[in-house]
C-alpha cells in the first residue's frame, strides 16, 4: 500500500511501535479503507463489517508493539484480518467450523481459461465475490483487489503456498461460473 | 452508504480511545499500588510474631486480594492497554523508581528501626527492582533498534530522490 503518501508501511510501523502519535493518524488513513473494504467483502453485511473492522483494528493496536518485521506488514496486517473474520464465523454459526477446513466441494465444470473471467470490470467482480465462499472469496480478495503476493497471501492465511495456488485456480473456477451463469 | 472519510474518522476514534492515556496511568498506578500494598502486607505475615489466627486468616485474605489486583493490572496492561516503545522506557523508569524507593525504606525501615517486617519487605522489593531494571534495558535495546531502523530507511528514501 506504499505511494499514498511519502512514508512506506514500514516507516509508519516503526514511528507507531516507538509511540508517536501523528503516526497512529496516518496508518488511521492509510489502512482504514483497504481493511473497512476487506470487511464489507468478507461479511457482505453492512453492520457485520463495521464490527469485524472494529475488531480488526483492537487487535493491530493491541499486537503492534510485537511484530517483529515491519516490513512485512501487509501480510501481518491480512493475518489479523482473517483470524479476525474466522472468529466471526466460529461465533456467528457457535461450531468448530475452521476456514482452513471448511472448503466447499468444487463445482464440476469444463476446464477453461481461469484468468478469463478475471477481465471483467472490477465492479462485476465486486459482485461476483460476493456468491463466493468464504475462503474463495477471501484468497481471491487479498491477491486481486488489496494487491498480496502470493507469498503474502499464504503468510496472511497462514497455509503452504501451494494451498494458496490451489485456492486460488478454485476461486477464479468459481467465478467464472459465476460470470458464465450471470451471462446466460 | 458509508463513505471513505467515514471510515477514516471511524478507525481514528477507536485509535483515539485505544491509546488514551488515562486507562493506562490508571491501571500502571494500580499495579504500583497494589504490588506495594501486597509485599507489605505479606511482609507483616510473615514477621510478626504470635499473631492471632483470625488476623493472620485477614492478613493472607489481604494478600490474596493484592495479588488479584497485580494481576488483574498486569493482564490489562499487557494484553489490553499495550504500551509502545518510548512509554515501555517510561514505565520500565517508573517501575525501577519506584521498586528502589520501597526496597531502600523498607530496609531502611527494618534496619534503623528494628522492625523484621521492613526488612522481609525491602529484601522481597529487590527482585522486584531487579525485574524492572531488565524490562527497562529490553525497552531502551528495542526503542535504539527501532530508531535504527527508522533512520536507515529515511536515508536510503531521500538517496532514492
Amino acid at each position: 500500500m506504499q505511494g499514498r503518501g511519502d512514508s512506506s508501511d514500514e516507516e509508519i510501523v516503526i514511528r507507531c511501535q516507538l509511540g508517536e502519535r501523528d503516526a497512529f493518524d496516518m496508518l488511521a488513513v492509510r489502512w482504514a479503507g483497504p481493511l473497512s473494504a476487506y470487511a464489507r467483502r468478507m461479511t457482505r453485511d453492512e453492520d457485520a463489517a463495521r464490527e469485524l473492522t472494529q475488531d480488526i483494528w483492537l487487535r493491530l493496536l493491541r499486537s503492534l508493539p510485537r511484530l517483529r518485521e515491519p516490513s512485512r506488514f501487509r501480510s501481518w496486517l491480512f493475518g489479523i484480518a482473517h483470524r479476525a473474520f474466522a472468529d466471526t464465523l466460529r461465533r456467528r454459526y457457535a461450531t468448530t467450523y475452521h476456514l482452513d477446513e471448511g472448503m466447499p466441494p468444487p463445482i464440476g465444470m469444463a476446464a477453461a481459461d481461469d484468468d478469463a473471467a478475471l477481465h471483467a470490470d472490477l465492479h462485476q467482480i465486486e459482485q461476483a465475490l460476493t456468491d463466493l465462499p468464504p475462503v474463495e472469496r477471501e484468497v481471491l480478495t487479498l491477491f486481486y483487489l488489496h494487491d498480496l503476493s502470493i507469498d503474502e497471501v499464504a503468510t496472511s492465511l497462514s497455509v503452504p503456498v501451494g494451498t494458496v495456488k490451489s485456492r486460488l485456480h478454485r476461486a477464479r473456477r468459481l467465478l467464472r461460473r459465476t460470470f458464465d451463469m450471470q451471462g446466460e | 452508504m458509508t463513505t471513505d472519510t467515514d471510515v477514516i474518522d471511524a478507525a481514528r476514534r477507536l485509535v483515539a480511545a485505544e491509546l488514551a492515556p488515562p486507562s493506562r496511568i490508571a491501571h500502571g498506578a494500580l499495579l504500583g499500588v497494589a504490588s506495594a500494598m501486597t509485599l507489605t502486607i505479606l511482609s507483616l505475615l510473615l514477621t510478626e510474631p504470635a499473631l492471632p489466627a483470625r488476623t493472620t486468616a485477614a492478613l493472607i485474605g489481604l494478600t490474596m486480594i493484592g495479588f488479584a489486583w497485580s494481576g488483574y493490572a498486569l493482564w490489562v496492561l499487557a494484553r489490553r492497554h499495550v504500551l509502545y516503545g518510548a512509554q515501555r522506557v517510561v514505565a520500565g523508569w517508573i517501575a525501577l523508581g519506584a521498586a528502589t524507593v520501597f526496597s531502600i525504606g523498607g530496609l531502611a525501615v527494618g534496619v534503623w528501626g528494628a522492625h523484621p517486617a521492613g526488612l522481609v519487605a525491602g529484601i522481597s522489593g529487590i527482585p522486584v527492582a531487579a525485574a524492572a531494571a531488565l524490562i527497562l534495558s529490553h525497552a531502551r535495546r528495542r526503542v535504539t533498534m527501532l530508531a535504527d531502523r527508522l533512520h536507515v530507511i529515511k536515508t536510503e528514501a531521500v538517496s532514492m530522490r
